[in-house]
């Protein structure tokens, strides 16, 4: 396995996955143009159609994982998710 | 109580039903899943689970991305595929996307996001300190 840290993402399990696709975004991109890539360590393990098909995938090759499914053309992460809830840090049940 | 406490629901974690297959196909153990309190939360994009019930019951990790915190911006975080079972209705739905976070501390163990929501019908009915959730 090549895990390839940077100071960045030093907690990143899936640091290796991630750099492995940017670093091979072009020719990803043109060798499976805009599929969703299943990847574990520095290696494509299948090119799907949805999201959905990539996980399903990936459980059933690598279990618990941990495994990257994404995108060929957005390889970078995702703005991170909208949830008032944790980002304020207000809390959410009421307690007696 | 539902004006106090929120739309909240039982629900059991668990790792999606092929990778429970996978799992027993392949003669390992399979994990215990969790069970715990769920809050439907019509303000999150995205499904949340508590980080901690999520890797006790073996939902595999996806992914990761950044998570915004009220104690850190854009922290990166496991996202994992999980089986989420809710009590009492005999259905299931599963959250592909489900950040990881820490909801213990809140007494939860997900937060039922418009992500999951997109494919069920969810009625508030405050009137009478009703709700009510299909799959």
């Amino acid at each position: 396995m090549n895990h390839m840290n940077d100071m960045n993402d030093m907690t990143d399990i899936l640091a290796t996955e991630k750099a492995y696709l940017t670093a091979n975004q072009i020719t990803l991109a043109a060798q499976y143009p805009g599929k969703f890539l299943l990847i574990k360590d520095d290696a494509v393990h299948g090119a799907f159609e949805t999201y959905e098909q990539g996980v399903k995938k990936g459980v059933e090759l690598f279990g618990a994982g941990p495994f990257l499914v994404r995108s060929v053309v957005a390889v970078h992460d995702p703005d991170p998710p909208n949830i008032p809830a944790l980002s304020i840090g207000i809390s959410l049940v009421a307690h007696s | 109580m539902l004006q106090q406490f929120g739309p909240v629901i039982q629900i059991t974690l668990a790792p999606l039903e092929i990778e429970t297959k996978a799992t027993v196909d392949l003669g390992k153990t399979l994990q215990q899943p969790v069970v715990g309190r769920a809050l439907i939360d019509t303000g999150a994009s995205t499904t949340c689970v508590d980080e901690a019930a999520a890797r006790q019951a073996g939902c595999a990790v996806v992914g990761t991305g950044p998570i915004t915190s009220a104690t850190h911006d854009n922290h990166i975080v496991p996202i994992f595929a999980a089986k989420i079972d809710i009590a009492g209705i005999g259905q299931y739905i599963e959250a592909l996307r489900a950040y990881g976070s820490n909801l213990a501390s809140q007494q939860l163990i997900a937060l039922i996001g418009r992500d999951v929501l997109s494919r069920c019908v969810f009625i508030y009915n405050g009137s009478d300190g009703s709700f009510s959730l299909s799959v």
